[in-house]
């Protein structure tokens, strides 16, 4: 079963609702079972226990579980329901839940569901403090927490939330999964005073800079500027800071955390000189600019709090900065507003002219629809960034015909995707003057790219029982794996119910392997060389235009 | 470029700027204003050396890396070593003021400013014998805290500590910080300056999505004030010292939530409602709410308690309302809550002149020589301020206070002299003295002001200490003695436009430590009061000492 998507919710909530006028059998079926904790199956008293229809958001009945972690709901109509439990010290949970997936309990005639073991996972987390060099406590500080996991098929380290300290310099985070986490510190000293004196611009992400028109102004603070700089003692930043102690991603070291676990991550931070770094946009044509940079930490990327000056005519600088490698973007004002990117190593005080190789890229299209659909009002074409967090937008033509922004695309390699196309997804992707790697196009800003994405609104579902020993399995992992293995977009997934069944909706037609795993929540089923060793006992299916499957799967 | 880097103590360097320094950052610095950078002196104007140290106020301890920012004639900034000194070398002659800042301190500066109102700075006179700085920072206090539910630690619930001001004769309620309690249910509010706070907690909810007619039952905890008082009037306040750390542990009581349904219909096609529970002591909750446009039914929860629902309606016309009142304790249904328009309540002006003055309000003259409010003051920390100006319509004008929701309002006049307001009342209430009640539903009776032009003046001097800052004159009329006048404490003082009749003048040091509105409140201090009589049109002068009153 797969957690719903908010909007299905809310209109699903709606039938279910509706469905409630009919009369239900007093009787009705019954869901019972033990809460018990992952870590060591003790029963667990105290624990809320709640059910709803699977479709369906809203809670039908919550209970609290006994002294001795069992609980029962009855009078439920047949049907399938998804069961979820929380208490202190557990956060909300679905039954046998995995990433966004979970086993639904699946109640009437002859099907028992009574007795059921409902193993929560305590919750674990990491706490500590933040000191300075003089072991005074750093208040204020941003502390990110990073996981390191499979998400969607792929290995990765990203950011999973932020917390600041409080005045005695701590930090919680609370309420996490087991698993590899990391820890980093991101500020500046409180003392930190990095900009030039006169300009009291204060400390910001970005500096919107001069409107045209101002640029006796920007002379003016030239001149000072460059005479006025803060005394070296201040003029100090914190690089970004991992625990135990280091500046390098590869040296941080993991928490790694089994169900319960707290553990404390405590933190020192060593302020090195700021260094300058003067962008000289001169050469872009633009009347005014702005300057932001973005460093890479393990696979997110985070915007760096840097102060930022409109140093004399055409330059930007900005200050605070620690040294190391960073994504410098550099938006420029004028006639036409654009965006240049580029990478930049800073060691020390650093200049660097904006290059217009790195400009900004013309990329239109036309969007085909098969079967002859109208294009909806409000559809769009999106261009998702697989390696950062940009996500573009284009709306689509009654013709089917979209344009970017110039100024908001940037070289890279992106997933295209259509919203608000009714049910539809992207089938194919062709350009010109861009590679294309299924469903994905690299743009390499040299030339205007013109793509054609082809959408189909003709899905296939299939839906199928999990099966092992001819049993019903429940809580597998099922995976709709593409004849091609690395065409990413096309994968479907499920978690099989407490009856063995499963579903895989919105297929695109081809070819593909309907594939159950059990225990399959760690396997990387991205990774073609991983996956390659499960098809061989998987179910070979073709998909053809709004088809509708019936499989048996063996379970692995 | 005037810059002299010096190795000190081979500990820190410091660097001395010419010009204006801007720290961007900190309690301290944001109070004081950046002085502009002096013309350079010439290299022959004698240079001191400006030296000192920054201490805890409360234990003296020596403070290290604080930064030191001194500017006068020169600007420079550095930080103390780690017993606490700071010297900067080449410091020209004259007054200099220095100050300090590190997290977790107070400048006293800034503890004036917030007590009185007044910016105070450490001068120094930098010369070729000047002494040591003395840069004292008051620590901040602190309330931590661990609240504890049905059966283990609170999570999330809302910390707010509040400080209860005095502000132009009225209590008010400020907050001083805010935390969220941690999984533990561990909470800590630092940054708080010395005083008395009060800490709320809660009220906080928990609500499952459940579908209609669910077995689910929702559950919160009620607002509550440390050490477990429904409202701050009944609540202990904590009075921290400098640098104190108080400790709060409450023990919250989970309660369940009740359903209120019903609906809600209105003469104005109302785009959008607002539902409101009033506690009896002016708390004000709000839950969320579901209402639906079409068929105007409506949806809340509340945990139980008496309280008056009050529900707004907004449309473009203007804002209707409804009150009902409510007992939960259990589910209620079929609540019908009808928006009318709020009070009206019409106005009569009459003006009687003694000197034949023109009587503009009755001859719908272009001005009146007043403006008139209706404003209802909550003391609640939920409820707020609102109010009603005097509205005219026609010619010759009637007058109309609208849009006047239930609650309890004073009438407040500020005629100009020679007028004064003679009488005011509302069905036999004297709203000189009186508050107006305005009862959900009810049309009050309309309001009658008579104003009169044979005021008095009186002027005065003031005998005593009259440097303090902040002091001032209070003028108590007999009559209304929620009337009171107030005059900053000079060496003189004048009111005038004043009713005739008797009045107790007292001259305080610091007004704003006094609720002076609050008859209650004042009643210690008439005894020291100084009693005058003023006939009508007459004008006269008194002599007053300042009373060393208050807290």
């Amino acid at each position: 079963m797969r957690r719903m998507h908010w909007m299905a919710l809310i209109l699903l909530a709606g039938l279910v609702a509706q469905g409630q006028s009919r009369p239900v059998s007093p009787a009705g079926y019954s869901i019972s079972g033990t809460v018990v904790s992952a870590q060591g199956e003790q029963p667990l008293p105290h624990m809320q226990v709640m059910v709803g229809h699977a479709e369906a958001q809203g809670a039908l009945q919550a209970v609290v579980s006994g002294d001795d972690g069992r609980f029962q709901f009855t009078g439920l109509p047949a049907g399938k329901y998804w069961l979820a439990a929380e208490g202190i010290g557990f956060a909300r949970q679905n039954f046998d839940e995995h990433e966004g997936f979970f086993t639904g309990i699946v109640v009437g005639p002859n099907i028992d569901s009574a007795g059921l073991v409902f193993r929560v996972r305590p919750d674990c987390s990491i706490a500590g403090s933040v000191t300075d060099d003089l072991n005074d406590p750093v208040r204020q500080a941003q502390v990110m927490l990073f996981r390191r996991g499979v998400v969607n098929g792929k290995q990765g380290t990203t950011q999973q939330t932020g917390a600041v300290t409080d005045a005695a310099g701590h930090y919680r985070f609370s309420h996490l999964k087991p698993g590899t986490y990391f820890v980093a510190v991101s500020t500046q000293p409180w003392y930190a005073q990095n900009q030039q004196a006169t300009t009291q611009v204060t400390e910001q992400v970005a500096a919107q800079v001069a409107a045209p028109g101002s640029s006796d102004v920007g002379r003016g603070e030239e001149r000072l500027a460059t005479e006025e700089r803060p005394a070296p003692e201040l003029d100090v930043t914190y690089p970004v800071t991992f625990y135990s102690g280091t500046t390098e991603t590869a040296d941080a070291t993991p928490l790694d955390l089994k169900p319960g676990d707290r553990v404390t991550a405590d933190l020192t931070l060593t302020p090195v000189p700021a260094v300058r770094l003067r962008v000289d946009y001169s050469g872009l044509n633009a009347e005014s600019a702005s300057a932001t940079l973005v460093r890479r930490l393990f696979d997110s990327q985070e915007q760096v709090a840097a102060g930022a000056t409109q140093i004399g005519n055409k330059e930007v600088e900005l200050s605070g900065v620690a040294p190391g490698r960073y994504e410098l973007t550099v938006s420029t004002f004028g006639k036409t507003s654009r965006q240049w990117t580029q990478t930049v190593d800073v060691a020390g005080d650093t200049r660097v002219s904006a290059r217009r190789g790195s400009g900004p890229v013309a990329v239109s299209g036309v969007v085909k629809t098969d079967g002859g659909m109208v294009i909806p009002a409000r559809a769009q074409v999106t261009l998702r960034s697989i390696v950062s967090v940009d996500v573009v937008s284009a709306p689509i033509a009654a013709s089917g015909e979209f344009q970017f922004d110039e100024s908001s695309m940037k070289p890279g390699k992106y997933e295209v995707q259509v919203l608000n196309f009714r049910d539809a997804l992207v089938s194919s992707v062709t350009a010109a003057n861009g590679k294309v790697d299924n469903q994905s196009v690299e743009i390499t800003g040299a030339g205007a790219v013109r793509l054609v994405v082809t959408v189909s609104q003709r899905l296939g579902n299939v839906d199928g029982i999990a099966r092992h020993d001819g049993k019903p399995v429940a809580g597998a992992m099922v995976v709709l794996a593409p004849r091609d293995l690395t065409a990413t977009t096309r994968f479907r997934r499920d978690q099989s119910d407490s009856d063995g069944s499963f579903s895989l909706r919105g297929a695109l037609p081809g070819k593909y392997t309907v594939v159950a795993i059990e225990n399959g929540w760690d396997v990387e089923w991205l990774n073609p060389a991983v996956m390659k060793t499960y098809l061989k006992n998987g179910i070979d299916i073709e998909v053809t235009p709004q088809g509708k499957y019936k499989v048996e799967a063996k379970v692995q | 470029m005037n810059q002299t880097v010096r190795k000190w103590q081979g500990q820190w360097t410091w660097v001395l700027l010419g010009g204006a320094l801007a720290l961007l950052c900190g309690h301290a610095a944001a109070q004081i204003s950046t002085i502009d950078a002096p013309p350079q002196s010439s290299d022959h104007a004698p240079r001191y050396t400006l030296s000192g140290s920054v201490v805890n106020s409360i234990t003296g301890e020596p403070l290290r890396r604080a930064v030191v920012q001194v500017y006068g004639n020169v600007s420079a900034t550095g930080f103390s070593d780690a017993e606490g000194h700071f010297e900067f070398s080449g410091v020209a002659g004259g007054t200099a003021y220095v100050s300090a800042r590190k997290p977790g301190f107070f400048g006293e500066q800034e503890l004036s400013q917030r007590a009185r109102g007044v910016l105070s700075q450490t001068s120094v006179q930098v010369g070729p014998d000047s002494s040591a700085v003395v840069v004292r920072l008051v620590p901040e206090s602190t309330i931590t805290g661990r609240v504890t539910g049905d059966g283990g630690p609170a999570e999330t619930i809302p910390v707010t500590v509040f400080e209860a001001r005095i502000v132009n004769g009225l209590k008010t309620w400020e907050q001083r910080g805010a935390a969220s309690t941690d999984e533990d249910g561990s909470f800590r509010i630092a940054e708080l300056m010395p005083g008395t706070y009060y800490v709320e907690f809660g009220p906080y909810w928990r609500w499952m999505v459940a579908v209609e007619g669910a077995k689910a039952r929702e559950w919160g905890y009620a607002r509550t004030f440390y050490p477990g008082a429904p409202d701050p009037e009944s609540a202990r306040g904590l009075a921290l010292a400098a640098g104190q750390v108080a400790e709060t542990d409450l023990a919250l009581k989970r309660e369940p939530f009740y359903q209120v349904s019903g609906t809600i219909s209105s003469a104005l096609a109302v785009q959008g409602v607002s539902l409101q529970f009033l506690h009896p002591s002016g708390e004000t909750d709000s839950f969320p709410l579901g209402y639906n446009v079409e068929t105007g039914k409506f949806q809340t929860r509340v945990m139980a308690g008496t309280y008056t629902l009050r529900a707004r309606g907004f449309a473009e016309g203007g804002t209707s309302m409804a009150d009902f009142p409510l007992t939960v304790n259990g589910d209620v249904s079929g609540i019908h809550l009808l928006l009318g328009p709020p009070a009206s309540i019409p106005v009569s002006l009459t003006m009687k002149s003694v000197s034949g003055r023109d009587n503009a309000a009755t001859r719908g003259g272009p001005t009146l020589p007043l403006t008139v409010h209706l404003m209802a003051r909550s003391v609640s920390l939920t409820g707020g301020v609102a109010g009603s100006i005097l509205e005219s319509e026609g010619k010759p004008p009637r007058y109309f206070f609208r849009r006047i929701e239930p609650g309890r309002y004073s009438l407040e006049g500020f005629p100009s002299p020679p007028w004064y307001v003679a009488s005011a009342q509302s069905g036999g209430i004297d709203l000189l003295r009186d508050y107006l009640v305005v009862a959900p539903g009810a049309q009050p009776e309309p309001i009658e002001i008579v104003m009169r032009d044979d005021s008095a003046t009186l002027s005065g001097s003031i005998s005593g200490d009259t440097a303090a800052a902040g002091g001032m004159v209070l003028l108590i009329p007999e009559r209304a003695p929620r009337r009171v006048q107030v005059r900053p404490a000079g060496t003189s003082f004048e009111f005038a436009g004043l009713p005739p009749g008797g009045y107790s003048m007292l001259a305080v040091e610091h007004a704003d430590d006094i609720e002076y509105l609050n008859p209650e409140a004042m009643a210690p201090y008439l005894s020291q009061a100084k009693s005058v009589t003023l006939q009508p049109s007459q004008t006269t002068s008194i002599a007053l000492e300042l009373t060393r009153v208050g807290p």
